[in-house]
């Protein structure tokens, strides 16, 4: 078994080294290298990697990303109880716990296919779970959310339709717009297209297929003015929700974690805050849907980065979500939810967001790090050797204690 | 707005509000409650308050009913101990007749001040210290008065009371244990219990019980508690650490008893009973690590194992069906919704094996005739029949996706069982040569 503990810096280290940076080998940059160990700090969507939904208990909400090799490798916080990050390679998932069949089979799929970003994981996760072997309950839940999706793409595409034709001067009478959910008013909506390809340049057929295209790319998002969010869209609702909620109990609880809860509280209110910018700049983007359509080939390289980085913002939260609703429906204790949400929360990296949303990832990754315990040093929060040779009261405790 | 639109439709649409908007909505219901009857409207909105958790305001009602506040259901059932959630507005209506104009004004002045510095809990605290006095003072006159009420209302009111004159104890330990579900109570938490059973004054000493009922109410194995005071003799004189442990012995034992007899009248199979029969043995597992068993404890226990034993089948179908959604299959392609063809069946089967490991497992730890253990072997033939059935069939599957697909669902499906029954170690040999039989 090869693992390497608590150290978020091995692959960026080595990427450091790829980039000219200093040699590990000399002692300034082993020393340099120790006072960064456990400074989980990801600077990119990447490097941070996407969680990949594991039923075992120990791997909840570990990531999987590439190495400086191209090789996946998956990174595990506080694993077994350990404060670090536990990094190893995904191949070696097996043999340092015992995986369900069901997150084995999830481990062969993520590694044929290479899966790094939340959509993909979500991909593979959710073709896998329909299969049953994870449980009927989580079959259920797989096509359940597939079904939404599908939902919400036809949807989507009808709501595209009717905007388009307004907007290239069609006529749409109420008549149309109740026979619209059968393939015969699709069918007559379609033919209306003229204007709105004559405005665009292209014709009505491509208008048509670039709907569709955008709809399907739609279908976890879904539009603003459907009743019906898609999952993206209804996550980032209940973030907000959870803000308020942890925040509320944060300030309210004698407990000793209530730090975690307004701690967990600003990392959800500074991811959904990004998360609600990016979202409206998908809503902004599909506000002409024809002026989207006319430069097709880079208005959907542009939509799809966007609704990318929605899900690489939301990548994560819907577990918190998940034992933050186990412990109001007092399935659990409030704080060990709180204690679990604390070691997994998602951090938005600082270079992905500008300056000042970055600086305040910074600072959540500090506060992230720096929960001062014994021995520790208080601001990386490592074991600090000074300390821990220095002859304390406890030794001179225990000592006379003996005699 | 509620005669115009059904109360689903109206939940969905507070549902599509932003958070924000939702809690503006909130906040002014919250005026109104004072001055109009609301309750309506603020059960529509209580689902999603419930999971938004927003700061409430300090009423005179809220403030009133904190110190039994741990005693508050939905739906009782035949236990005196507990006070219908309902019945909190016609107890404060009622406090309210009793106590005097000037004394109200008094409060409501100083609650608006304090609604305005929500931080300000030892003023929270002040407060609510006399209105729990004047409280319990007025409803011991309604409850002693002339017009007699019924004995269950009258053990009701009495429950109230007394937790009222020991309003500040009680309100300091429901909130010294931690929100959710927990076990025993910590380091803090006993060190707390011990200074409040300490501070009780001498002709409040028999009050001690409402402390230990909110404790068996509150904790999953309130026999902790029982194991601790055992230990605690540097606190407690012997003889209230006796009579403290006989309490919460009989408490838990009156709880035991309720909670077994509504598992025997519930539903049979159906969910929330399987579930509340999980919590019951682990509660009784818990009292008998806790070395308190009596022969009412062990009693009960064969009890809920007999009539376990004695269920048809530990799964509802109505349950499941109700999960069930409907138009799933009309939108997905066939590789997705292969699944599908055999869901019925292996829910249903995957349900039981569930319910029989883990009350069985439960039951085991009891040492006590486990009946469930006959049936586990028999779903376990049951499944090998199974998995020979499908291997035999496996290499005849025709090399179609969609025919593929059915057969690696019904594969995988079977394999999760195997998994729960045998390991992932079965499981995963069993895949692996299902999917060579299949030429995957």
């Amino acid at each position: 078994m090869r693992a390497e503990v608590a150290t978020e810096q091995t692959a960026s280290a080595a990427a450091n080294r790829g980039r000219g940076g200093a040699d590990a080998s000399t002692p300034a940059a082993r020393k340099a290298a120790h006072a960064r160990r456990s400074h989980y700090e990801p600077s990119t969507f990447l490097e941070r990697g996407t969680v990949i939904p594991f039923t075992t208990t120990a791997l909840a909400q570990c990531r999987v990303r590439l190495d400086e090799r191209e090789r996946l490798e998956v990174v595990l916080p506080g694993f077994s109880g350990s404060k670090g990050i536990y990094v190893t390679a995904f191949s070696s998932l097996p043999e340092i716990t015992t995986l369900s069949v069901h997150d084995r089979t999830l481990t062969e799929i993520v590694g044929k296919e290479k899966a790094v970003t939340p959509t993909a994981i979500r991909h593979c996760w959710l073709e896998l779970a329909t299969t049953g072997i994870g449980g009927q309950a989580l079959a259920e839940q797989a096509r359940e959310e597939l079904t939404q999706a599908a939902e919400v793409q036809v949807a989507t595409r009808i709501m595209l339709l009717l905007d388009t034709v307004r907007r290239g001067g069609g006529e749409i009478g109420p008549e149309l717009i109740a026979s619209i959910g059968s393939s015969e008013g699709r069918n007559t909506v379609s033919t209306m297209l003229g204007g709105a390809a004559s405005r665009a340049n292209i014709t009505a057929i491509a208008i048509d297929q670039h709907i569709e295209e955008m709809a399907a790319m739609l279908g976890t998002l879904g539009l603003r003015s459907l009743p019906e969010p898609g999952r993206l869209r209804h996550l980032h609702t209940r973030m907000q929700e959870f803000s308020h909620a942890i925040d509320n109990w944060g300030r309210t609880t004698v407990s000793d974690l209530a730090h975690i809860g307004r701690f967990a509280a600003m990392s959800a209110e500074h991811s959904a805050g990004i998360a609600g910018r990016a979202i409206a700049e998908v809503d902004r983007t599909l506000a002409d849907p024809i002026r989207l359509m006319a430069r097709w080939d880079s208005g959907r390289e542009v939509l799809r980065s966007h609704l990318l980085r929605i899900a690489w913002l939301l990548d994560g939260w819907d577990y918190v979500l998940r034992i933050w609703d186990d412990a109001i429906a007092e399935r659990m204790a409030i704080d060990v939810a709180a204690r679990e949400i604390g070691r997994i929360i998602p951090i938005v990296p600082a270079r992905e967001v500008d300056a000042g949303a970055g600086q305040r990832s910074v600072e959540l990754f500090r506060e992230y790090r720096s929960r001062v315990r014994v021995y520790e040093d208080w601001l990386s929060g490592d074991l600090d050797e000074d300390l821990l040779a220095r002859p304390g009261p406890l030794t001179t405790a225990r000592g006379r204690d003996h005699k | 707005m509620i005669g115009t639109v059904s109360r689903e439709e109206l939940e969905q649409r507070l549902f599509a509000l932003q958070p924000d908007q939702f809690l503006e909505l909130y906040r002014l219901y919250e005026k109104l409650g004072n001055k109009a009857d609301v309750q309506p409207e603020m059960s529509i909105l209580r689902r999603r308050l419930v999971r938004m958790r927003p700061m409430r305001a300090l009423t005179f009602s809220r403030l009133l009913c904190q110190p039994f506040e741990g005693f508050l259901v939905d739906d009782v059932t035949g236990d005196a101990g507990l006070i219908m959630r309902r019945s909190c507005t016609p107890v404060a209506r009622l406090v309210r007749r009793k106590l005097s104009p000037e004394m109200l004004q008094r409060f409501e002045q100083r609650l608006a001040h304090l609604n305005q510095r929500p931080e300000d809990r030892a003023g929270q605290i002040l407060l609510g210290r006399e209105i729990w006095k004047a409280a319990a003072v007025a409803l011991k006159e309604v409850r002693c008065g002339p017009a007699r009420a019924p004995e269950d209302l009258r053990r009701r009111l009495g429950l109230i009371t007394g937790c009222l004159e020991i309003g500040e104890a009680m309100v300091s330990l429901s909130r010294g244990i931690p929100e959710g579900r927990v076990d025993a109570l910590d380091h803090s938490g006993q060190k707390l219990l011990v200074k409040l059973l300490r501070g009780l004054a001498h002709d409040r000493a028999g009050h001690a019980r409402y402390l230990m009922a909110l404790l068996t109410r509150r904790l999953e194995n309130p026999a902790s508690v029982i194991g601790m005071l055992a230990k605690d003799d540097r606190n407690l004189p012997g003889a209230t650490r006796q009579n403290l442990i006989r309490v919460i012995r009989g408490e838990i034992e009156n709880s035991i008893g309720a909670s077994a007899a509504e598992l025997v009248d519930g539903k049979p199979g159906a969910r929330e009973s399987v579930h509340r029969a999980e919590r019951l043995l682990d509660r009784l597992g818990q009292i008998k690590e806790s070395g308190v068993a009596s022969p009412a404890t062990d009693k009960a226990a064969r009890h809920i194992a007999d009539s376990l034993g004695r269920i048809g089948k530990l799964v509802s179908v109505e349950d499941l069906e109700r999960d069930r959604q409907a138009q799933i299959q009309q939108h997905l392609p066939v590789e997705l919704s292969a699944g599908l063809e055999h869901a019925e069946t292996y829910r249903e089967l995957e349900s039981e094996i569930d319910n029989v490991i883990r009350l069985g497992n439960r039951i085991d730890q009891l040492g006590i005739d486990n009946p469930l253990r006959q049936r586990r072997d028999r779903l376990r033939r049951d499944i090998e029949e199974r998995r020979s059935e499908l291997m035999r069939r496996l290499p005849d599957t025709p090399a179609v996706p969609e025919a593929q697909a059915i057969a690696r669902a019904g594969l995988y499906g079977l394999v999760r069982m195997v998994e729960m029954l045998d390991g992932p170690k079965a499981a995963e040999i069993m895949r692996r040569e299902g999917d060579r039989l299949l030429g995957g």
